[in-house]
């Protein structure tokens, strides 16, 4: 009954926060792109123009149009590229295997470094190595993340020679549609420096976050009697202790998973990575209108979806999480 | 025991005395700028091409007169670090004082109000976080820009800027101000004003919101460092300051292309002074959290 009542409120509030981006989305195509003059360009005269325009339906009422825009957006239509002169939805899906698995080998980073030096950091708060770490922690919060590229840029591929400072060099092709960079020692070596500066955004952030939840776990009762039983330091830290800290963490994971999406433009950018981020900032500057509306839409759509599973995650990790807050 | 003042645990701490020295130094330098640096690097006939390029003082090729270098225009590195840092600062203070005026005055709503205005206050909030304020900025000034034509954005540009970043952020504030004004309100102070008949605007602004404004400032704080990296991210991203008027981000993006072939020193001495700035904030920050120890309602 309350996961029946978890999942309507959910989808609920899903369609609404989607119906608001598709409507920002549609007004500002409505506003900015005139498809007429994109499709024929200058040479046509204006009776011409008028005939497109009434069969295009571009003469109807706004609301019209923008119903008309839903449900073309719902079976995936989301208009043509100025630019790319192909199905915005098209071009995006092209570059969306590119900006994942960057965000993929980013997450990997975090969750295998942050864990153990979290952790570390918790237990011996006043070991040399903890005290570098956090100050290291504050100098890497401090730190735009597309300076952490240009510093790894120019450390390793200009001074040593080593890595690269661009693109995502052989790929495999998966499946007939997803260009994987994992499976190729040359893509693997390209994805290493991108995925750093990206994952250097949110290690601090875990790093401080993993050791504060532990912290306060390591001073709780349970810890203490589990330690008089005599069970093992790395028992008890790893297993007992750390199962505690992971729910408030997964709630900021999924948070932060989402903002990554959004710090892959700056990484994009840097490391001209041929993902969405790189693609969108191109967009911009060839005001490719449908495709910048269609970034829009997609990168809401993934926000959602992403907030979304982290729920159903946190659920299946701390059953007693109430799932429709109650009210005041 | 006897509660110390500020200036009494700041006297004894040298780690706060050394960042707010620094800090101090680089705000000074920053806002003094156009009489303490050699150039004026909006000015295009006080710069001359033949100094382009040049390495800093202290390495070999490098001349007294340009301390820090020159750029590929031959500006001096010094000047346009030093101006474009009070940009930087400009920028993300007022982009700051929008958040806090924003935050405050729809958390305190929440709280007052309550009921159906709360919630709708809170939710937007809710969805706001969850969306990522950097989409959110890059995405609406990749909208603004294309509305305008070129030169009208370049002109608008700061403003625009400040406004994006000044509403971006206002739902952190507006979630602490809401749950202390709940908390606040159940205290007896409250309830005894209310018995002597005060009204509840008053109550709200004289009796509540001073209590909340440590919290605040502490986050204020830390929001004006996020602020400063906002800002050069986007100018970065060429969504944000014009070339005329180069921010630390604009500087250290065009510097980028240089350090292929060698000439470190166009981006990485804007990105020194951005990343000192925003740590010394940043320490400041923390520092200010511990001292202050808000009762942060969460």
């Amino acid at each position: 009954m309350v996961v029946l009542s978890f999942f309507l409120k959910r989808s609920y509030q899903f369609i609404i926060v989607m119906l608001v981006i598709s409507f920002i989305g549609f007004s500002i195509q409505d506003a900015l792109g005139d498809p007429i003059h994109q499709l024929v360009g200058e040479s046509v005269g204006l009776a011409e123009r008028e005939k497109l325009r009434e069969k295009l339906g571009l003469n109807d009422p706004f609301l019209t149009q923008y119903v008309r825009f839903v449900k073309n957006a719902l079976t995936g239509d989301l208009g043509t590229s100025y630019f790319f002169k192909k199905p915005v939805m098209a071009v995006i899906l092209d570059r969306f295997p590119a900006t994942l698995e960057l965000t993929l080998a980013a997450s990997f980073i975090v969750i295998f470094l942050s864990i153990p030096l979290g952790i570390y950091c918790a237990v011996y708060p006043k070991h040399v190595l903890a005290r570098t770490i956090m100050t290291f922690s504050i100098i890497g919060i401090s730190m735009p993340v597309f300076l952490t590229g240009i510093l790894l840029i120019y450390i390793f591929p200009v001074q040593l020679g080593l890595l690269y400072s661009f693109g995502r060099g052989e790929t495999l092709m998966l499946f007939g549609f997803w260009e994987t960079n994992f499976l190729t020692q040359d893509g693997l070596l390209h994805i290493i420096l991108p995925a750093i500066s990206l994952a250097s955004i949110m290690l601090p952030l875990f790093i401080r976050l993993i050791r504060g939840r532990m912290v306060e776990v390591l001073s709780e009762e349970y810890i203490h009697f589990a330690k008089a039983r005599g069970l093992t330091k790395n028992r008890i830290l790893y297993v007992h202790a750390f199962r505690n800290t992971l729910i408030p963490i997964v709630s900021v994971a999924g948070v932060q998973f989402a903002t990554m999406i959004a710090y892959t433009i700056l990484t994009e950018t840097v490391f001209q990575w041929p993902g969405m981020g790189f693609m969108f900032i191109e967009a911009v500057t060839h005001s490719d209108i449908p495709l910048i509306v269609a970034y829009l839409v997609f990168v809401g759509f993934v926000f959602m979806v992403t907030n979304t599973v982290v729920d159903i995650l946190y659920l299946m990790i701390d059953p007693t999480v109430q799932l429709v807050k109650q009210k005041f | 025991m006897k509660e110390r003042t500020f200036f009494e645990v700041a006297r004894n701490d040298y780690q706060f005395l050394i960042t707010a020295s620094i800090l101090i130094l680089w705000l000074g330098g920053a806002f003094l700028a156009p009489w303490l640096v050699p150039q004026n690097p909006y000015d295009l006939t006080s710069f001359d091409i033949l100094d382009s390029e040049l390495p800093p003082a202290w390495i070999e090729g490098g001349t007294r007169q340009f301390l820090f270098g020159t750029d590929p225009q031959g500006r001096d590195i010094l000047s346009t670090v030093f101006y474009g840092m009070r940009l930087s600062l400009i920028i993300s203070i007022s982009a700051v004082m929008i958040q806090l005026m924003l935050g405050t005055f729809l958390g305190l709503m929440a709280g007052y109000l309550g009921g159906r205005w709360d919630s709708f206050i809170m939710r937007t909030a809710d969805v706001q976080l969850s969306l990522s304020t950097l989409m959110l900025t890059i995405i609406t000034l990749a909208i603004i820009k294309n509305f305008f034509a070129q030169e009208v954005y370049d002109r608008l540009a700061i403003y625009m800027i400040i406004m994006v970043i000044g509403v971006a952020e206002w739902p952190q504030y507006a979630r602490v101000v809401r749950s202390g004004v709940l908390v606040e309100r159940e205290k007896e102070y409250v309830a005894a004003a209310r018995v002597v008949g005060v009204s509840p605007r008053i109550i709200l602004f004289k009796h509540i919101f001073p209590n909340l404004i440590s919290p605040l400032l502490v986050i204020a704080t830390v929001q004006v460092a996020n602020a400063i990296i906002s800002e050069a991210a986007l100018s970065f991203l060429g969504l944000g300051m014009p070339p005329t008027q180069p921010s630390l981000g604009l500087l250290i993006s065009r510097g980028f292309e240089y350090i292929f072939s060698g000439a470190w020193w166009i981006t990485f001495i804007p990105s020194f002074f951005l990343v000192v700035l925003i740590v010394t904030i940043n320490i400041l920050g923390g520092w200010f959290e511990d001292y202050f120890n808000p009762k942060l309602y969460k």
